[in-house]
């Protein structure tokens, strides 16, 4: 998938990387707590991009 | 294998067509857990909202001859809930109610999506107290607690998740439903199959309902932190306060490199210039806690600690103890890759393992923070690497290999409260010897003849 964001293109993929998948932010993440999907969460984005 | 179309459909049968996901978009987050450098792509994801359903999901994979994994919220350290390609992941998120609280018998009975931390507020509200909390409790589910058998911040007093599971229900491989437990203190009736199933990473059955063990809220608590010149001050202190007979809940250890992110990272006010720091917790009869509270800054003291900060309030005790919860961010935001590992060794030789660590770290050049539960021997050796440098990663995987040997040699073992998973898989022939490997086999074989539950995980 393309990013849309684009000043994401700006930045090295090492800032994407930096995601551990630990899952930390689900809890308060307002949309995966509404769905319970992952895809509406930072850790399902981030990987996405 | 692919799991067909027909299976699909049978599936959103069960489940419901919302609740099953397809699209490589809505999978690609259940492709992974919280295990660094691991990845793969499941078939589907289907969202189990009750034990008939999984017993329907256990059927079908039977006759259909798919693979299963169950999943929590996906915070596994050794790879576990790790899709086995193109097959079903399980997801029992949905599953999240409390059933009840009795304050009788002190139990609590849960589904097992409900998240660990909600257990432990649930407990709180009554007066009451849940012990495990796990550095991921916030969202870690507590069927993933019981499948990994995970620990704590508490373990040194209080024990581990396996201390608080009185009964469970479990959707066996070929979808019977069983129930093994109950709120009986005292039950030997038949082998404990409980036991069985708590620490069994997903391969032997999905536990779908657990019965817990709740104890009486400990009125008060005391935090401090004490920092060290050097790490033997800090490991003589731990073993003076064992020896003084003081089980405190809490005696956590971080090393220079894990202290200087955790300060930079949270700036709790830590000192820069010290080689460990322990983080000590007492807690029970407010006239105990102050007792013990003062032998151990004593005993700190007494060791050459350079400083030792007593939590004034609770606000402060939630600072400090934040700096060693978030140790394991702290040091993954320094590097692409943060590869964590419990190796764990009887208490006696912790001084030993640590410096072992540090010399392996400097022997294969690379940067390694330590930190971890001093009290119960568990060390979180964690290697900050990048997966992309292959060379790099061979190294890590080295310095490992002699790690787990010298665990090994001190008698301790590979993983402390993580689990075998696909990390570990590689050395625990040699860690647990032919007859314990030929009993796990054959156990396996008896409940899961087909081979449906998380195939590929713990042992071939
Ligand atoms: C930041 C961070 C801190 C952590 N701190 C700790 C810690 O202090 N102590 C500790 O022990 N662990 C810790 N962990 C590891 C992890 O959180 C635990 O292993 C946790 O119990 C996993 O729960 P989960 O719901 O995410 O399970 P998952 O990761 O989804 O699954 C783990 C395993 O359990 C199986 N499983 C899950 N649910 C069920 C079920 N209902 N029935 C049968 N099998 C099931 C899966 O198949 C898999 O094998 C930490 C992880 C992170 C990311
Ligand atoms: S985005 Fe979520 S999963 Fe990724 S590191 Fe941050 S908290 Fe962890």
């Amino acid at each position: 998938m393309t990013p849309r964001l684009s000043h994401l293109k700006d930045l090295d993929y090492s800032v994407v990387q930096q995601c551990m998948h630990c899952g930390l932010c689900l809890p308060t993440c307002p949309t995966y707590d509404a769905t319970k999907l992952e895809r509406n969460s930072p850790r399902g984005f981030v990987p996405r991009i | 294998m692919s799991l067909g179309n027909d299976t699909l459909a049978k599936l959103r049968e069960i489940v419901g067509a919302d609740n099953v996901l397809t699209s490589k978009e809505d999978l690609i987050p259940y492709s992974f857990d919280g295990t660094a450098a691991l990845q793969q792509m499941p078939g589907a994801v289907a969202f189990a909202r009750s034990t008939e359903q999984i017993a329907a999901v256990l059927k079908l994979a039977n006759q259909n001859k798919f693979p299963v994994v169950t999943r929590g919220s996906g915070t596994g350290l050794s790879g576990g809930s790790l899709p086995v390609s193109e097959g079903l992941v399980l997801c029992l998120v949905k599953m999240d109610k409390i059933l009840e609280l009795d304050r009788a018998n002190l139990t609590m009975l849960v589904e097992a999506g409900v998240t660990t931390l909600t257990i432990s507020d649930a407990a709180t509200a009554a007066g009451l107290f849940y012990p495990p909390d796990p550095g991921s409790m916030k969202i870690s589910t507590i069927g993933g607690n019981v499948a990994e058998n995970s620990g704590g911040l508490r373990g040194l007093k209080y024990g581990i998740t396996r201390n608080y599971v009185m009964g469970l229900e479990v959707v066996l491989p070929d979808g019977e439903v069983c129930w093994m437990g109950n709120k009986c203190v005292k039950d030997v009736a038949g082998y404990s199959l409980r036991d069985l199933f708590i620490g069994s990473e997903g391969t032997l059955g999905v536990i779908t309902k657990v019965l817990l063990r709740l104890i009486p809220k400990p009125q008060a608590k005391k935090t401090m932190v004490a920092t060290y010149a050097a790490m033997d001050q800090a490991a003589q202190t731990v073993s003076d306060i064992i020896a003084a007979q003081i089980i405190p809940c809490t005696l956590e250890f971080l090393d220079r490199t894990t202290i200087r992110c955790v300060e930079d990272f949270a700036k709790v006010g830590l000192p820069l210039d010290c080689e460990a720091l322990l983080l000590m917790e007492t807690d029970g009869h407010p006239a105990a806690v102050a007792e013990e509270a003062a032998k151990m800054e004593e005993l700190a003291r007494k060791n050459g600690a350079k400083e030792v900060r007593v939590a004034q309030d609770e606000a402060e005790a939630t600072k400090l103890a934040t700096a060693r919860r978030s140790a394991f961010s702290a040091l993954a935001r320094v590097a692409p890759t943060t590869i964590l590992e419990d190796a764990t060794v009887p208490r006696s030789e912790l001084a030993r393992m640590i410096r072992f660590v540090d010399t392996v770290g400097k022997k294969y050049n690379l940067k390694v923070g330590t930190f971890g539960h001093m009290g119960d021997g568990n060390l979180h050796p964690t290697f900050l690497t990048d997966e992309r440098n292959k060379e790099e990663m061979h190294r890590v995987e080295e310095a490992f290999k002699e790690i787990f040997d010298e665990a090994i040699r001190l008698g301790g073992t590979i993983t402390g409260e993580h689990g075998i998973g696909l990390a570990k898989k590689g050395i625990l022939p040699k860690f647990a010897g032919d007859a314990q490997m030929r009993v796990l086999r054959e156990l396996r074989r008896a409940l899961d003849p087909n081979g449906i539950l998380n195939p590929g995980k713990m042992f071939d």
